[in-house]
């Protein structure tokens, strides 16, 4: 018979713990993939928003900054104004590369009118905004026209209709934005005039007027050169005291510091993990070769060389492993692919999934640090039944 | 196996009682001696400056009480553990300038081992025991596939078994276990077979039933056997008798 | 034997989610549902989806003992291919053939779409291990 039967009939023979072998490893490849998706895709997520802001500094009323990023990275709405004539003072700070002002405004929630309800309405003025016109130039070929709008990933046109109805308002969606696994993926984008003719629209259509407070604005975003950031931030902040500003870096602070506490946290269970399931492992297969060690005298005598029994005895070890560390990490690649959704909400937390060829780097790297564990876990006992006469093998009593 | 079996039996003794002349030795052992250590300053002679020569065809048996050494005796034979003085020589050449490859290759080659205890591997069947020794042979010498199961479901048929071939071994009885060893052992074809009390927990019946067919593959193939037996009833049968007593090996005097 | 009633059992329950599982995670069951120009209103399409999903998860239980306490290879056979069918339908239903709901944060698209097709897909694979392992039975007795 051929080495590889001989293996897999040991494998069978011993199916309860060959079983307990399989499950311990694939639970905990699992929880590793399901660490690593999480944090590389909450990292990934927060710096996706960061880009889509696309600020160095964002200006906000003060007491409103935390709201404000929390709206941004919910997608759920929130108003705030603060007077425009902040934007002309901000535009004239020494280090200002650019400024451009944004106003925050939200769809009616649970109208009957529209089709949509507790969007996130981010409208941006066309002649100074630095962030979205390049992509628009780029993807469009030129500036919204009024009416049009563009909207993260998860906006859409309802089955049926050809427009987006806000507040009796007729809503061309022209593109929808990249993922980042944020509300922004909530968010409408559209430009002043567009907002302001659906204000005038809806005194009529709307069962609720959209209001939008005159010489107002809810934010400004800056363009600065990275060495001044900060002296350009401190400098506002000295002239305008009625607002908050943050810097790029800071930005979604909060939710980068929980992300940190959570991942944290996984790291800790799945070190523990690793670590017992390592050891359990070893343990298992050093009462296997224990038992087997009569087994191995045996085959001493039949004529099979040392190596024999701890290469058959790792290659069973490598085998479980292997098996089990794929089946954990495809299942919980599917798990993870098809409950994201419910995943970010229950963990209070944005990830985005990685491409295909990043994932699978990641199932190579995990596949590859379980082999390796279970290969020094297993080499004690390996080691021990090489070792040693046959003689006193096959005197021993099981 | 019964009556033919007992036929067999009438027909060994009768050799047995006219060895033929002595061959060139296949197995020497030269002033071999084997000590265990027990513990601190505390060792015991189990083999003790035994010298012995074992020639082509022959069917030693080996008596002794328990404990006497009869077993270290035959592991030294086949090579399972190095003797603390002394040579043990197979066609003459010394088994322990032998690298460990080359005497798993004696092993596997030369060598048939019954063992004394249960020694069929749980998680296979009969057959699969059977081919077991296949595994471990040399590439240019290995029997593969459907050849090396022909064969050994050939030699589960001599030894009675061809109903059984799939069963596993807590599936067969002590007797069925012990033949399917046999044919395990002759699967390479071996010239040495070495028996550690072969029929040790039979009944009387397959005792002689055993016994008769080793009689009948030794005398078919020239096999040279050496067998422990505690039977005493068996050494008749043997070409030469020796007695094993507290670690040295005397000739047994035959009534 | 014991290997066809192990997965039998796994059918079985995979056939009560497919069953129950969609009725506590549609719109219908988080208060919502469509307001018809009228003022009527009337059930989102997810509604209807997990109600279809109780037609096909009934089916799915009855494959189940039926496998489980047929002797006859055949019958196997043919409840294994249908389970492969079923397991499909489980799929199909909310994804392709009614739907749920288009807006990414509701309940249906969020668990019972993505629970239906891990449902489905495991009725799918235990299925295919029953009609193997029938198979292989079968040839090994002949």
């Amino acid at each position: 018979m051929s080495f590889g039967a001989f293996v897999l009939r040991n494998i069978v023979a011993t199916g309860f713990r060959s079983a307990a072998i399989l499950i311990c490893v694939a639970l905990v490849a699992g929880l590793a993939l399901f660490t690593a998706l999480v944090t590389q895709g909450s990292e990934q997520s927060l710096s996706k928003a960061k880009q889509r802001l696309g600020a160095d500094i964002l200006v906000v009323p003060r007491g409103s900054e935390s709201r404000v990023q929390t709206a941004l990275l919910s997608g759920r709405p929130t108003t705030t104004w603060m007077p425009k004539e902040n934007l002309d003072k901000i535009a004239q700070v020494s280090g200002v590369q650019r400024a451009s002002a944004q106003l925050y405004l939200a769809s009616l929630s649970n109208a009957s009118c529209c089709a949509v309800s507790e969007m996130f309405l981010l409208v941006f003025d066309p002649v100074t905004d630095f962030t979205l016109q390049p992509w628009l130039e780029q993807e469009l070929g030129g500036p919204l026209k009024l009416g049009e709008v563009v909207g993260g990933t998860h906006v859409f046109v309802p089955e049926g209709d050809d427009f987006i109805m806000l507040y009796g308002y007729f809503l061309t969606l022209k593109a929808n934005l990249e993922a980042t696994g944020t509300g922004l993926d909530q968010t409408m984008f559209m430009t002043i005039d567009t907002a302001r003719d659906m204000a005038r629209i809806s005194l009529s259509r709307a069962e609720k007027p959209l209001e939008i407070p005159p010489d107002s604005i809810s934010a400004v975003l800056v363009k600065t050169a990275d060495s001044e950031r900060h002296a350009v931030a401190r400098r506002i902040q000295q002239d305008l005291p009625g607002v908050a500003v943050v810097e790029r870096p800071d930005l979604f602070q909060e939710f980068g510091q929980r992300i940190n506490v959570v991942t944290k946290g996984f790291f800790a269970v799945l070190g523990v993990s690793w670590a017992f399931a390592t050891l359990t492992i070893g343990l298992i297969f050093s009462m296997s070769a224990n038992e087997r060690r009569r087994e191995i005298g045996v085959m001493r005598a039949l004529g099979s060389p040392r190596h024999f029994a701890p290469r058959s005895l790792l290659t069973e070890a490598a085998l479980l492993t292997g098996l089990g560390a794929a089946l954990g990490l495809i299942l919980t690649y599917c798990s993870v692919l098809l409950f994201h959704d419910l995943l970010a909400s229950a963990l209070n937390i944005y990830f985005l999934l990685p491409s295909v060829a990043h994932v699978g780097a990641l199932l190579g790297q995990i596949l590859g640090l379980a082999m390796v564990s279970v290969a020094i876990s297993t080499s004690l006992p390996a080691f021990w039944i090489s070792s040693g006469e046959s003689v006193g093998a096959m005197r021993a009593r099981i | 196996m019964s009556t033919q079996g007992e036929e067999q039996m009438a027909s060994a003794t009768n050799l047995a009682q006219n060895p033929g002349d002595r061959k060139q030795p296949v197995l020497a052992l030269q002033e071999v001696t084997k000590t265990y250590s027990l513990g601190r300053q505390s060792t015991v002679e189990a083999v003790r400056g035994v010298s012995l020569s074992v020639a082509q065809g022959e069917f030693v048996m080996i008596t002794g009480r328990s404990g006497s050494g009869k077993t270290t005796l035959l592991n030294l034979m086949a090579g399972l553990t190095r003797p603390t003085s002394g040579r043990v020589l197979f066609n003459g050449e010394d088994l322990w300038g032998l690298s460990d490859r080359q005497r798993s290759t004696y092993r596997n080659q030369r060598v048939g081992f019954i063992f004394q205890f249960p020694s069929l591997i749980g998680s296979l069947t009969a057959v699969e025991n059977v081919l077991l020794p296949t595994m471990f042979a040399p590439r240019d010498r290995r029997l593969d596939g459907r050849p090396a199961r022909q064969r050994a479901e050939e030699l589960l048929g001599i030894v009675g078994l061809s109903d059984r071939v799939a069963a596993r071994p807590r599936q067969l009885s002590a007797g069925q276990q012990k033949r399917a060893v046999i044919a395990r052992a002759l699967m390479n074809e071996p010239s040495l077979l070495l028996a550690d009390e072969p029929t040790a927990d039979l009944d009387e019946r397959t005792e002689r039933e055993i016994v008769a067919f080793l009689c009948e593959v030794q005398q078919r193939r020239n096999l040279t056997i050496v067998m422990v037996t505690h039977a005493g009833e068996l050494l008749r049968l043997a070409t030469r008798a020796l007695e094993m007593s507290e670690g040295t090996l005397s000739e047994k005097i035959r009534s | 034997m014991k290997f066809l009633v192990f997965l039998a059992a796994i059918i079985l329950t995979l056939g009560l989610l497919a069953a129950i599982v969609p009725q506590f995670t549609d719109c219908a069951s988080d208060g919502k549902s469509v307001v018809l120009a009228n003022g009527k209103s009337i059930p989102m399409k997810c509604h209807w989806s997990a109600r279809a999903e109780i037609a096909v998860g009934v089916p799915i239980l009855g494959i189940a003992l039926g496998s489980a306490f047929s002797r006859r290879k055949e019958t196997v056979r043919i409840l294994s291919m249908l389970g492969v069918v079923l397991g499909a339908l489980v799929i199909l239903l909310p994804t392709t053939l009614i739907g749920v709901c288009t807006t990414p944060g509701m309940t249906c698209n969020t668990t019972m779409r993505p629970a239906m097709i891990a449902v489905g897909s495991l009725v799918i694979a235990a299925s295919l291990c029953m009609l193997a392992y029938n198979e292989l039975r079968g040839r090994a007795e002949m």
